[in-house]
């Protein structure tokens, strides 16, 4: 009798000292039999495709790097940072502002005076950058680049 | 005195010169020097107080005996970096620490003969080194323990970029295609190798804040420029190596204050945690060594939502649900009172709390993403900035709350027996304890263990809770979270004739808690029951029932109140209902006076039993 009881106190001894394996999301002890799943490890995939295609806005694929840490992203710089926050900076150009919206402008070496025109910029062109849902991080970066060189103030930077 | 004068001249002689000379004497003091044990990662053992590295990859060492004598591993490492200097690229640190002790002659790294490591040190351009909590969520019991990483604050970092800075991790590389109870046993056990990864804050805020759902505490250390460079040099010389993940004492938290302990060997911060370590506790050491400067509040996605919802109008509560529902479509724009503009706020809370539920249930990408997309259009037509304020920083830190260790003593009776009771909980927090800290509704109890010294001359076990994981999340209008409860131990059941023997039982319950007005929340949860032991009639009882119960948080005292009926289904065939009323009295954050009631009522008997005591927590 012991051993049910042994054996449900390891899973549950387990699980209640996560963060164990916090190298992405669904990694924890605790997500895996407490995050209302059955039981199975509910990880996000990483899109490491060589950079062959970005992931889709709002995709729950959206390149965290699952458990394995050998595996790398290949994007730097703006492609990186847009490719690993696709929701919330749509929710942050939606809106005009934000920190991910700003750590993009940050890492394209928009100087602080100019920020306030980049914002700008892109909340007016929300439908321009974002199309449709299937739209990716390269095509974003794209857009945003297109629509600086188009913009008086901005097209310094591109 | 003249003999004296001499000694002492040749001895001040002497120990000037030391360095130079690295004859023998020297080496044996330096391999127990606090540096060279924190680069090499050397503990000693709670067993037999020997010193072992708990580096478990081989090529780590340089010498055969490395993992286990500090001295031959001082030795080897001398000798090769003198034979083979580009063997100081993969060891930086203690090529630095060497050559600043004489024992070697050139520093490579200095030379500038590591083009790899120089060009990984340049993804830093450090300013601070900072220490990032994530915190508990309810919910996510496991969350509780909080997970500790450090973050490499730029130069020139505004507060928006903080995303970019790098972080520098330590957790375990699990195989998910292992079997769940492989997976639970090879990560209690060490089955899995932990490693060090390091990469942009923005990925961890994403992965805590965003899907776990964790506010995130980030304190600024105060580890000068050249602490800052040894801490990055050590990272690197970890990058191959992988550990031996136990939960227990070698986890993230633990790992974080070896590198700490690199930077700064005076920390010792090692030294307090060899048996257990939780990331919590060790914040509160880290805390407590000075090393902090500033600490920042980052909320998390759904505490942000909560709070935004706080501020949404309640006539425009409907609306929003509605718009938040990825099946309804956008309601055309009516403008009398009973259609509400659609608000940019409304829109706002309807995006966050749809993604919110996308993410909580895992919902397939094509059945939300359009939805989503057309709240960001419609909000996107609208020129106006977010209504909303950010939520306020609490009070009460998680690193600032009740400590984790507890020991009561009360006295109390038993059914007219008088016993005086020591109970000893070494972790984690009970729902009677104070909450400010911790995630309201949640408990976690780890060996809790009675021992009662009747007034019959005994002294028996009374009950031992091997583990007690509650999570009462309150259920509304927008989140409607499930309430569990998991409980395994050793508890005494009053049988018909008159005996109490202790059962093994293990408990699983499933329901739902609501929080009432001012700080009362009750819940009811369905639950089942397993026991087994000889002295029960067929050896054994399954049984089902509800637990019911009702909580309160006062100023300076907390109650519960609750009943749990259970019917046994299969093995010994009884009913077994218990009335259970604790107050809690907190005259500190770590002192409280503790009271009990309980009446059980089973198979046509009534027993009471009832203390009164204190509880102490360190």
């Amino acid at each position: 009798m012991m051993r049910p009881i042994l054996t449900g106190l390891v899973m549950l001894t387990a699980s209640s000292f996560a963060m164990a394996s916090d190298t992405g999301p669904g990694c924890g002890w605790g997500s895996m039999l407490f995050k209302g799943q059955s039981g199975v490890a509910s990880h996000v995939v990483a899109a490491t495709t060589n950079g062959t295609s970005g992931n889709n806005t709002f995709g729950m694929t959206s390149g965290t790097n699952g458990c394995d840490t050998s595996r790398t992203i290949n994007y730097t710089g703006s492609n990186a940072v847009v490719f690993h926050n696709m929701d919330r900076l749509s929710n942050d150009i939606a809106k005009g502002d934000g920190e991910v919206l700003s750590t993009v402008a940050s890492v394209m070496g928009i100087q602080p005076e100019d920020v306030p025109a980049f914002k700008r910029v892109m909340h007016d062109n929300f439908n321009t950058l974002y199309p449709n849902s299937d739209v990716t991080s390269e095509q974003i970066v794209q857009t945003m680049v297109s629509l600086m060189a188009n913009d008086r103030t901005l097209a310094k930077y591109v | 005195m003249n003999h004296t004068l001499t000694t002492l001249l040749s001895l001040l002689l002497f120990l000037h010169m030391a360095p130079a000379f690295g004859g023998p004497g020297n080496i044996s003091a330096l391999s127990s020097d606090p540096q060279w044990l924190a680069l090499l990662q050397y503990q000693r053992s709670d067993w037999d107080g020997a010193l072992r590295s708990e580096v478990d990859s081989d090529d780590f060492f340089l010498s055969d005996r490395g993992k286990v004598d500090p001295e031959d591993e001082l030795l080897a490492n001398i000798r090769g970096f003198e034979q083979k200097p580009d063997l100081q690229c993969r060891f930086p640190a203690r090529a630095q620490w060497l050559h600043s002790q004489g024992l070697i002659k050139t520093l490579s790294i200095d030379e500038g003969h590591c083009p790899e490591l120089n060009q990984w040190l340049q993804k830093f351009e450090p300013e601070y080194i900072s220490l990032i909590f994530p915190a508990a969520y309810l919910n996510s019991p496991s969350s509780m323990f909080g997970h500790l990483f450090l973050r490499v604050d730029q130069k020139n970092q505004r507060d928006e970029n903080r995303l970019l800075a790098q972080t520098i991790n330590f957790a375990a590389n699990v195989n998910h295609d292992d079997p769940e109870l492989i997976y639970a046993y090879r990560g209690l056990f060490g089955g899995y190798p932990g490693v060090i990864s390091v990469m942009p804050y923005y990925q961890k805020v994403k992965e805590y804040s965003e899907v776990e759902n964790r506010d995130i505490w980030e304190y600024r250390l105060n580890l000068n420029a050249e602490e800052i460079h040894r801490l990055l040099l050590h990272t690197w010389e970890l990058l191959p190596a992988h550990f031996d993940y136990f939960f227990f004492d070698e986890n993230c938290a633990y790992r974080i204050l070896t590198l700490l302990d690199a930077a700064r060997p005076s920390l010792q911060l090692t030294q307090q945690f060899s048996t257990y370590a939780i990331p919590s506790d060790t914040l509160r050491s880290i805390v407590a060594s000075d090393l902090v400067n500033e600490v920042r509040y980052r909320p998390s996605m759904a505490t942000e939502l909560k709070y935004k919802i706080e501020q949404l109008s309640e006539s425009l509560h409907p609306l929003t649900l509605a718009l938040a529902d990825p099946g309804n479509t956008l309601p055309e724009q009516h403008h009398d009172e009973n259609h509400p503009a659609i608000t940019a706020g409304a829109l706002e809370v309807a995006f966050d709390l749809q993604r919110y539920h996308a993410q909580q249930q895992q919902l397939p990408r094509s059945s939300v993403a359009d939805a989503s997309l057309a709240l960001l259009k419609k909000r996107s037509e609208i020129n106006a900035p977010s209504p909303y304020r950010p939520p306020p920083v609490p009070a009460v830190r998680d690193d600032e709350g009740h400590r984790t260790f507890q020991v009561a003593l009360s006295q109390g009776q038993n059914e007219d027996v008088e016993f005086t009771l020591l109970r000893i909980r070494p972790a984690y927090h009970d729902l009677l304890d104070p909450s400010a800290g911790y995630p309201e509704g949640a408990q976690i109890k780890f060996l809790e263990t009675d021992l009662a010294l009747r007034e019959t001359g005994t002294l028996r076990l009374e009950r031992f809770t091997g583990l007690n994981i509650t999570s009462l999340t309150p259920r509304d209008a927008f989140f409607k979270p499930l309430s569990w409860r998991v409980d395994a131990g050793l508890y005494r059941k009053y049988l018909a004739d008159g005996d109490d023997p202790l059962i093994p039982t293990l408990n699983v319950g499933i329901g739902h808690s609501y929080r009432l007005a001012g700080q009362h929340q009750v819940y009811l949860l369905a639950e089942s029951q397993l026991q087994h032991q000889h002295s029960l009639p067929s050896n054994y009882a399954a049984s089902l029932g509800l637990h019911g119960g009702w909580l309160f948080r006062g100023e300076n005292w907390q109650q519960h109140l609750s009943l749990q009926m259970n019917e046994a289904v299969a093995g010994y065939d009884h009913h077994y209902h218990q009335l259970n009323w604790e107050v809690s009295y907190h005259l500190g954050l770590n002192l409280s006076l503790i009271g009990q009631l309980s009446a059980t009522a089973t198979e046509g008997n009534w027993f009471h039993q009832q203390r009164l005591g204190l509880e102490w927590r360190f």
